[in-house]
C-alpha cells in the first residue's frame, strides 16, 4: 500500500465514470473499487496541490493522465484533502465521481463539495475543502442573537448551514410545478407567521432563507411559485419576499409567467412604482394593454424597473441613456434649432426665400396658438441669422399681419403681457407703413377701427413707423394716422400734428385739432383759438368744443386773451365768446362782463361783441 | 407563404404600365413587357382556368386568397387601381396580348379601349365583400404599414411638384404604427424586413420608424414621445424625395457633384417637415437634419456647436443604417441581419452611440427577427422572434434539408450553436415578412 497505488486506483475509477455509460460493466473500474476499499482508515491522505496529488509532503507521481485531471477537478473545488474513511461500494464512488464531474447545480449553487457528498449520502470517501477566509470573517461579526433561545424551531432551523437546500429540495421534490408552488405559499407564510415581534434576525432569515430556496429551483418551478405569490402580493409577508427581488430578477421572471400573471406583476410594478414617486405611466400603459403581448411585457416592465425602481443599478451607459430621455426637449426647441442651422447652411437665395416663409408661418401659429414665449424665440432665430436686410424686412412685414399684431396689442395684464408687448414691438417696428395703408382700403368700419388702434399701438413703440402716413396724399389717410397719433398721446406726435392742423381738407384740420390736446395739452390752445377763426364752420365748432373739454384754469386766460385781441376777425372774437359761455365760471364771465360793459368802441363790430356778450352773459346767469 | 405566379404576374403588369409611357407601341422593350406580362398572366391560369384578381380591405386577393405580401409591395399598383375605380381584374382561360395591352393600356391612363378578346375583365369581381373577408382580412400590422405607405406616397408626390407637404396625417399614421409595435413587437420586427425595390425611400422610412419604436420602447420613453420619435424616424430621408432618382439609384462611385447633392438631403428633408409640420412636430425635422451627422458630429451637414445629435436623431441613425445595410439596392448586394448588426456595432462610439447600439442589439437578437439562417442539419430556418441576448429564438423551417418548400412551417426553438451559414431572402426566394400572417409564428 502506498500513496502511489491509491491515486492510481481512484484515477483508474475517475477514468472509468467518465468513459463508460455503465462503468459497474468494467473490470477495471470494479478492481479500482476494491483497492479504494483497501485504504480505508489508512493513515494516507491525499493532499491537492498545484501540481497534483501529494502526500507526506511529497508529489505522488501520476502514472496517466486521468490522475492529471482528477487533481484538477479537485482542485477547482478547493479540496485540500481526501481521504477514505471506509471502504466505498462501486454506486458510492460512481456516486462521487459524479458530484465531482457535474459540479454545483442549481439547488446546489454556493454549496461545497464536502457539503454535496455529504446531502447525496456519500460518506466513504471524505474531502476537506480550503476555507474562505472571508466568509469566517463575516461569521465572526456577526452581533449576539438574543433571539435564538426563544424561536420557534422551523424558524431556527432555518440558520443551519443546509437550510436553503434542505428547503428548495423539498419544494423540488413537490411533485409538480404547481404541488410545489401551493407548498412554497403555505410554509413560507407558516413560518413567517412564527416569528416573534421583534425579532428582526429571525425576520430576515425566513424571508432570505425563502427567497434563496426559491432561486434555487428551476425555471418552471420558479415561475409556477412566482405566480402564486403575486396571487398573494397584498400580503406582508408575500410583500417582504417581493421586495427583495431585484429588477433584473422580476425582468426574467416577467418573461416566463404565465399570460394571466402578467397583469399581477404589471399591478406590483405600478404600486412600488407609484410608492416611489416615479413616474408610472408605461407601466399603466402596459396595464391597459394587458398580457397579450409577452415582448412588450419582458422589453419595457423589466426596463422601466429596472430604471425606475432602482433596485438593480443601470450602467453608467444606460444610465446616460435615461437622463437623456428625461432631457428631452420640446418640439419647438428643436424647431428654433433646425431653423437657426438651415438659416447658416442654406445659401441658395431661392431656399433662403422659403426658410423665410418657413419663419414666417412659425411665428403666426405661435401667436396664435397665443404661445408668446414661442412665438419670442421663432422672431430671435432670425434676428440672429445672416439674411439679406431686404428680405428680411419682407418677411418681418408679412409676419406683422394685422391679425397677428390685434393679438399682440390686445389689451390685458395675462401672465405674458410683458412677452406680448415685446414680441408686438419687434413686429410692429417694420409694419406701421403695412398696416396703415391696409387702413386706408379697409371698408369695414368696425376693422378701420381695429386697424387705428394698431396704428395707436404702433405709434405708442414707434412713432417713426407712424409719421410718414401724416403726409400721405389722399386725405382720408392723413386723418386716421392723426387719430391714431391723438390716441397714442405721444408728445413726440405734437409738431408734426401742428403742420396738418393746416391742411386743406378741413376734416384732417378736425381731427388734428382733436389729436392736439393729448399730445400737446395746453400747448395746443393757441391752436385750437385760432381754429375758432377757420374758414369751415365745422372746424370752428370743433374747436370751440375742444377748448370747452380743456381746463378753466389755462382756458379763460387764454380765451379772455383772445377775446381781448382786436386784431383777431370779430367771428372770432364771438366763437371766443362762445367757448367763455360753456366755461360758465366766475373768470369766464368776467371775461364776458368786461365785453359786454365796454363803451370804449362804438364800431359795428364792437356793438355786436357786446350784444353777444350780454347774450352770454344772460344765458350762464339762468 | 406569399403566391409567387401573383407575385411575378403583378410585377409584370408594374413594368408593362411604366412601359406605356416611356416606349412607344411596338417598341422592343415594350413587346418584351407585354409578353412577359402574358406569360405570368398564362401562369397564373395555367391556360384554362380563370383568376380573379381583386381588391378589397388595402389588400390584393387572387380570387378568394389574400396577398398580404404582394398587397403591400405593389402598393402603388393597388393605390393605381384604386384612383381608376378598377376593383377586379379577371384574367380567363390564356389572355390574348391584345386584351393585356389594352389593360396596360387602361392602367398608364393612356387606353380609351376596353379589352375586347374577352380574355381579360375589368370590374366583373364574382365575389362580394363576406366571400372575401369573411376568410382572411389583412394583419392590422400590414393595414398600418399600407396606410402609412400612403402617406408617404402623397407628401412625396407633393414634394416632388415643389408644394409644401402636408404632414397632418403624420401623427395618425404613427399612431398606427406605434399601436401595432406594442401589440405585436414580433410581427413588427418581421414586416421591418419588407424590402422592395421600388419606392425604396418609403419602405425604408417605414422599417426605419418600426424599428426605431421598438427602441424607443425598450428605453422608456412615454407615448408622446415615441410619436415624435416615431415621426422623425417615418420621415427622416423626406429630402431624398428631392434629389434626382438617377443619383439615389446610381450603381457606382459617386462623383462630387452627385455626392454633394446626396449631402443636402437632410437639410431638404428638415424644411420640407418644418414648412409641412404642424405645432409641435419640429423634432421630425431635427432627426431629418441630424441623422447622418454621427454620433461625434463627423458627419454632414455641418452642423453648430452642440455635443451629439437629439436622441432621437442617433436612435433613428442607428436603424436607418440597420435597414439600409439589409436592403438589397442597384449599387450594392444586401447584408444579412447579422453581419449588419456586426457592422453597426463596428460603428458605436464614433459614427453611432454605442449604449443605443446595446440597446438596439439586445432586441433584435444576435440573429434578429427575419434572419434566414442554414442549419447544420442542412435546412433553412426563418427566425420569427429574436431572443434578446439569448442564443434561443424562436424559428421556423422553411426548406427542408432536401431542398422542398415546407408549405406549413412550425414553430421551434433554435439554437445559435446549430446555425453554420447566414442567407439573402433572394438565395431562397423567400421574403422573411411574408411570415407576418402567420401570426401564430410571432406572438
Amino acid at each position: 500500500m502506498d500513496a502511489a497505488t491509491l491515486v492510481q486506483a481512484l484515477a483508474v475509477a475517475w477514468n472509468g465514470f467518465q468513459l463508460y455509460p455503465d462503468p459497474k460493466a468494467v473490470a477495471s473500474f470494479m478492481t479500482a473499487v476494491e483497492t479504494i476499499g483497501e485504504y480505508a482508515g489508512s493513515p494516507y491522505i491525499l493532499t491537492i496541490g498545484v501540481e497534483g496529488f501529494e502526500s507526506a509532503g511529497e508529489v505522488v507521481p501520476a502514472q496517466n493522465n486521468a490522475a492529471g485531471r482528477l487533481a484538477q477537478a479537485l482542485f477547482a473545488e478547493r479540496v485540500e484533502n481526501l481521504a477514505i474513511a471506509v471502504a466505498p461500494d462501486a454506486e458510492e464512488v460512481i456516486q462521487f465521481c459524479s458530484l465531482l464531474d457535474q459540479g454545483p447545480d442549481q439547488l446546489d449553487a454556493d454549496l461545497d463539495l464536502p457539503t454535496r457528498l455529504q446531502l447525496a449520502g456519500v460518506s466513504a470517501i471524505r474531502v476537506r475543502c480550503h476555507e474562505i477566509l472571508k466568509d469566517r470573517e463575516e461569521e465572526e461579526a456577526d452581533p449576539v442573537d438574543e433571539h435564538a433561545a426563544d424561536r420557534e424551531p422551523d424558524i431556527q432551523a432555518l440558520f443551519e448551514d443546509n437550510a436553503v437546500i434542505t428547503l428548495a429540495k423539498r419544494f423540488a421534490h413537490a411533485g409538480s410545478e404547481g404541488a410545489a408552488a401551493e407548498d412554497f405559499v403555505a410554509v413560507y407564510r407558516a413560518t413567517y407567521a412564527q416569528v416573534k415581534p421583534g425579532d428582526t434576525k429571525g425576520l430576515q432569515r425566513v424571508v432570505q432563507t425563502f427567497v434563496d430556496a426559491f432561486f434555487r429551483l428551476d425555471h418552471d418551478y420558479r415561475s409556477s411559485i412566482f405566480e402564486a405569490i403575486l396571487a398573494v402580493r397584498d400580503e406582508e409577508p408575500f410583500r417582504n419576499f417581493l421586495d427583495q427581488l431585484s429588477a433584473g430578477e422580476l425582468l426574467d421572471l416577467s418573461r416566463t409567467v404565465a399570460d394571466s400573471a402578467l397583469p399581477l406583476l404589471i399591478e406590483y410594478a405600478r404600486v412600488v412604482s407609484e410608492m416611489q414617486g416615479h413616474d408610472s405611466g408605461l407601466v399603466e400603459q402596459l396595464v391597459e394593454e394587458g398580457a397579450d403581448s409577452r415582448q412588450v411585457v419582458a422589453g419595457s416592465v423589466g426596463l422601466h424597473l429596472a430604471r425606475f425602481l432602482n433596485t438593480a443599478a443601470p450602467d453608467e451607459g444606460e444610465a446616460r441613456v435615461v437622463e437623456d430621455v428625461r432631457q428631452l426637449p420640446g418640439a419647438p426647441r428643436a424647431g428654433w434649432s433646425v431653423l437657426t442651422d438651415l438659416f447658416a447652411l442654406e445659401r441658395r437665395p431661392e431656399r433662403v426665400g422659403r426658410l423665410l416663409r418657413i419663419w414666417v408661418s412659425k411665428v403666426v401659429a405661435s401667436v396664435r396658438a397665443r404661445d408668446f414665449a414661442s412665438a419670442v424665440r421663432w422672431v430671435d432665430v432670425l434676428e440672429s441669422a445672416e439674411v439679406d436686410a431686404q428680405l428680411l424686412n419682407a418677411a418681418y412685414t408679412e409676419a406683422a399681419s394685422d391679425e397677428v399684431l390685434a393679438v399682440l396689442s390686445g389689451e390685458g395684464e395675462d401672465d405674458e403681457a410683458d412677452v406680448r408687448r415685446e414680441l408686438f414691438a419687434t413686429l410692429s417696428r417694420r409694419a406701421g407703413g403695412r398696416v396703415i395703408e391696409q387702413l386706408a382700403v379697409e371698408q369695414d368700419p368696425g376693422r378701420r377701427r381695429m386697424l387705428i388702434d394698431l396704428v395707436t399701438e404702433i405709434a405708442r413703440i414707434d412713432i417713426r413707423s407712424v409719421l410718414p402716413g401724416l403726409s400721405d396724399p389722399r386725405w382720408f389717410v392723413v386723418r386716421n394716422v392723426a387719430i391714431a397719433l391723438g390716441k397714442s398721446a405721444r408728445k413726440a406726435a405734437g409738431d408734426p400734428l401742428v403742420k396738418v392742423v393746416g391742411h386743406e381738407d378741413h376734416r384732417v384740420r378736425i381731427e388734428a385739432l382733436r389729436a392736439l390736446i393729448p399730445c400737446l395739452g395746453v400747448g395746443a390752445l393757441d391752436h385750437l383759438v385760432e381754429a375758432l377763426a377757420d374758414e369751415h364752420v365745422r372746424v370752428r365748432a370743433a374747436a370751440s368744443d375742444l377748448l370747452g373739454t380743456l381746463d378753466d384754469e389755462v382756458v379763460v386766460p387764454a380765451l379772455s386773451s383772445a377775446l381781448g385781441n382786436e386784431t383777431l376777425p370779430v367771428e372770432v372774437r364771438i366763437a371766443v365768446i362762445d367757448a367763455l359761455r360753456s366755461h360758465r365760471t366766475e373768470s369766464a364771465r368776467g371775461a364776458l362782463r368786461s365785453i359786454a360793459e365796454s363803451k370804449a368802441r362804438f364800431s359795428p363790430s364792437a356793438r355786436t361783441l357786446r350784444s353777444a356778450a350780454r347774450d352770454a352773459l344772460r344765458s350762464t346767469n339762468g | 407563404m406569399g403566391n409567387k405566379a401573383a407575385a411575378e404576374f403583378l410585377a409584370s403588369l408594374k413594368r408593362a404600365v411604366s412601359n406605356v409611357h416611356l416606349y412607344p407601341s411596338g417598341h422592343p422593350q415594350s413587346d418584351a413587357a407585354l409578353d412577359m406580362l402574358a406569360e405570368t398572366a398564362g401562369a397564373l391560369t395555367g391556360g384554362f382556368d380563370a383568376v380573379v384578381l381583386s381588391l378589397m380591405d388595402s389588400a390584393f386577393f387572387l380570387d378568394r386568397v389574400l396577398l398580404p405580401q404582394e398587397s403591400l409591395e405593389y402598393r402603388d399598383l393597388y393605390r393605381l387601381f384604386q384612383d381608376l375605380g378598377l376593383d377586379s381584374v379577371s384574367i380567363v382561360g390564356r389572355p390574348t396580348i391584345g386584351d393585356l395591352t389594352e389593360l396596360a393600356a387602361f392602367l398608364a391612363g393612356e387606353g380609351s379601349d376596353v379589352p375586347v378578346d374577352g380574355t381579360v375583365l375589368l370590374n366583373e369581381r364574382p365575389y362580394n365583400r363576406s366571400d372575401l373577408v369573411n376568410l382572411s382580412s389583412m394583419s392590422a400590422i400590414r393595414r398600418s404599414y399600407a396606410a402609412s405607405l400612403d402617406f408617404l406616397s402623397g407628401v412625396g408626390e407633393s414634394i416632388e411638384g415643389g408644394e409644401d407637404a402636408d404632414l397632418s396625417e403624420a401623427v395618425w399614421t404613427v399612431e398606427q404604427l406605434l399601436e401595432q409595435v406594442l401589440l405585436q413587437p414580433g410581427a413588427s420586427l418581421l414586416l421591418s424586413t419588407l424590402k422592395t425595390h421600388d419606392e425604396y425611400t418609403f419602405y425604408h422610412s417605414i422599417n426605419t420608424s418600426l424599428l426605431a419604436l421598438a427602441v424607443g420602447q425598450a428605453i422608456g420613453l412615454n407615448n408622446d414621445q415615441l410619436i415624435e420619435l416615431g415621426m422623425g424616424a417615418l420621415l427622416h430621408d423626406l429630402g431624398k424625395i428631392r434629389v434626382p432618382s438617377e443619383i439615389i439609384q446610381y450603381p457606382g462611385r459617386l462623383d462630387d457633384d452627385m455626392w454633394a447633392e446626396i449631402k443636402r438631403h437632410p437639410q431638404e428633408g428638415a424644411q420640407a417637415i418644418l414648412a409641412g409640420s404642424g405645432d409641435g412636430q419640429e423634432i421630425a425635422a431635427l432627426v431629418a437634419l441630424e441623422h447622418h451627422a454621427r454620433y461625434d458630429m463627423s458627419g454632414y451637414p455641418e452642423l453648430g456647436i452642440r455635443a451629439k445629435p437629439h436622441l432621437y436623431s442617433r436612435i433613428t441613425s442607428i436603424c436607418d443604417i440597420y435597414d439600409a445595410l439589409t436592403t438589397r439596392r442597384a449599387y450594392k448586394r444586401a447584408m444579412p441581419p447579422a453581419a449588419a448588426l456586426k457592422a453597426i456595432i463596428e460603428g458605436a462610439g464614433s459614427q453611432l452611440d454605442p449604449e443605443l447600439v446595446n440597446i438596439f442589439v439586445s432586441i433584435l437578437g444576435i440573429f434578429p427577427a427575419g434572419s434566414l439562417v442554414r442549419l447544420d442539419s442542412g435546412e433553412v430556418a426563418v427566425v420569427v422572434a429574436a431572443g434578446g441576448t439569448s442564443d434561443v429564438m424562436t424559428s421556423v423551417v422553411v426548406i427542408t434539408a432536401d431542398g422542398d418548400r415546407v408549405e406549413k412551417p412550425a414553430t421551434f426553438e433554435l439554437n445559435a450553436a446549430s446555425v453554420v451559414g447566414l442567407l439573402l431572402p433572394e438565395e431562397v426566394g423567400l421574403d422573411p415578412a411574408s411570415l407576418v400572417e402567420a401570426s401564430h409564428l410571432v406572438g
